[in-house]
């Protein structure tokens, strides 16, 4: 079963998510409903509180490199690197963002197993960006007024025009 | 978080990689080509055995392309490596990968009015569905089934009795003007698609099969697709022309013969004008029915 996904202008997407206490067989059964919304959004990465649940969890599928972390920190990061960045509950808006290139990542499995590694371009943008919603932080969050300004006129003429396509809408904000 | 962006379609297109395989799809290449488009590579379907004999033999497109002195490719993610700023797509027969579509914008000319029909065999479906009117569509790909938006629409007529491959005569014709004037005009604002999806599933040799208690008007259709059969005592007999008739005379069950014509559902005849016995020619009908003999209440499609 899929999940609706929270879009911008939910309260949920700003509020904080809380930490994980406990794995039950209802934490399993969010984490495979997230990973079915995630595949037919489509998308690389979704967090809990994208399908309304206040928790510190996200699902990805990194070019089939999949799992799901609980409780997730970043503990560094390095470098810097340029990708458009696109976001689940934001449709159609990519907006090109400058964040650290590598970072290293800790957290925990659904087996309760500590986890720790580190992640490299994509795939540590993709972690980057579920972590913020853990925050309850969105794109829109990282621009500055002006950048987002125009972001936001742009999203909004996408949501007003049911006519135009899902085609991804590229500002330079950096 | 999205996985990336697919590349945006430039404006003004002028490098492009051609995909496409059948018939179908020679003349868009041959027309981009003389419209001087700079066609930097051609990726079509693997040769294949057709016909009688072992010998490998190109896809339609792929003996144009060579006889245009364009290179020529089997491998999709060729596409990527000749610093084209545009994919065209036209019945290539496969699947594009998102990854591709993230580094090279591609955009397709499909043979309906999109929504409706998506799929592998649109021109088929819009004749058996028996729907009056068709078009082309000049759409971005994106990784879904013909999902993308559209930049420009064109629409036809099916003229009553149109067989498939008239419809895909000028369905081709219309689609290679849109292509052409699309890219020389600018590729700009394309519109999502609205309106009721229907999917064009490609047909097997069973769909063909006719089945005599349907009305005739729907046989008929069939026969006007190519390729419909049914069986005369044990063997496959094609039937290449078929006119639909009036009213049946009283009694006569579905799949039997009354003079030329069988008798079908409802109070319909399908009389028979070309066929194909099993390991002959293509025939009148009149020529065949004067060598099979039926006899009194003998039966079409009965095995």
């Amino acid at each position: 079963m899929t999940r609706e996904i929270r879009l911008f202008g939910d309260p949920v997407l700003k509020a904080p998510a809380a930490e994980i206490t406990d794995v039950d067989g209802k934490l399993v059964r969010l984490v495979d409903e997230m990973f079915e919304t995630m595949y037919e959004a489509p998308g690389i990465g979704l967090a809990a509180p994208q399908v309304g649940v206040q928790k510190q969890l996200f699902v990805y599928d990194n070019d089939g490199n999949r799992g799901a972390i609980i409780n997730p920190t970043i503990t560094e990061s390095d470098g810097e690197w340029v990708f458009d960045e696109g976001c689940l509950s934001i449709p159609g808006l990519y907006v090109e963002m400058v964040r650290p290139k590598t970072v290293l990542v800790h957290g925990w499995d659904l087996d309760g197993n500590e986890l720790s590694f580190e992640a490299d371009e994509l795939f540590s943008r993709l972690i980057q960006h579920e972590l913020d919603h853990l925050h309850g932080v969105l794109m829109f969050d990282r621009m500055t007024p002006e950048q987002r300004k125009e972001a936001l006129a742009e999203y909004r003429r996408l949501q007003q025009e049911p006519s135009q396509p899902r085609r991804p809408r590229r500002l330079r904000l950096s | 978080m999205t996985g990336p962006a697919l590349a945006p379609v430039p404006e003004y297109p002028r490098r492009l990689v051609y995909l496409g395989t059948p018939s179908m799809a020679v003349r868009p290449l041959e027309a981009l080509v003389q419209g001087g488009f700079d066609v930097a590579l051609v990726v079509t379907g693997e040769d294949k055995r057709r016909g009688r004999g072992s010998t490998l033999l190109p896809s339609a497109v792929k003996e144009a392309a060579l006889a245009l002195g364009v290179p020529v490719s089997h491998r999709v993610e060729d596409a990527l490596a000749v610093d084209a700023d545009l994919g065209v797509v036209v019945a290539f027969g496969r699947l594009i990968r998102r990854p591709v579509l993230e580094r090279l914008a591609m955009v397709n000319v499909h043979f309906s009015l999109l929504p409706r029909w998506r799929g592998a065999a649109p021109v088929e479906r819009a004749l058996l569905s028996g729907d009056t009117e068709t078009g082309t569509c000049l759409m971005q790909l994106e990784e879904g089934l013909d999902t993308g938006p559209v930049f420009d629409v064109r629409r036809i007529p099916i003229r009553d009795r149109a067989t498939a491959d008239e419809l895909r005569r000028e369905l081709v014709e219309l689609g290679t003007e849109q292509l052409v004037s699309s890219l020389r005009a600018g590729l700009r604002s394309p519109r999502a698609q609205v309106g009721e999806t229907t999917y064009a599933a490609k047909l097997a040799p069973l769909d063909f099969r006719l089945d005599f208690d349907q009305p005739a008007e729907v046989l008929d259709r069939l026969v006007r697709v190519g390729g419909a059969w049914t069986t005369w005592r044990g063997k496959r007999l094609r039937v290449l022309a078929a006119t639909p008739l009036g009213s049946k005379p009283a009694g006569a069950s579905p799949g039997e013969l009354v003079v030329d014509s069988v008798a079908c559902g409802g109070s319909w005849l399908l009389r028979l004008d070309t066929v194909q016995p099993e390991g002959r020619a293509p025939m009148a009908a009149s020529a065949w029915l004067h060598g099979a003999r039926p006899a009194a209440g003998e039966r079409l499609g009965s095995s």
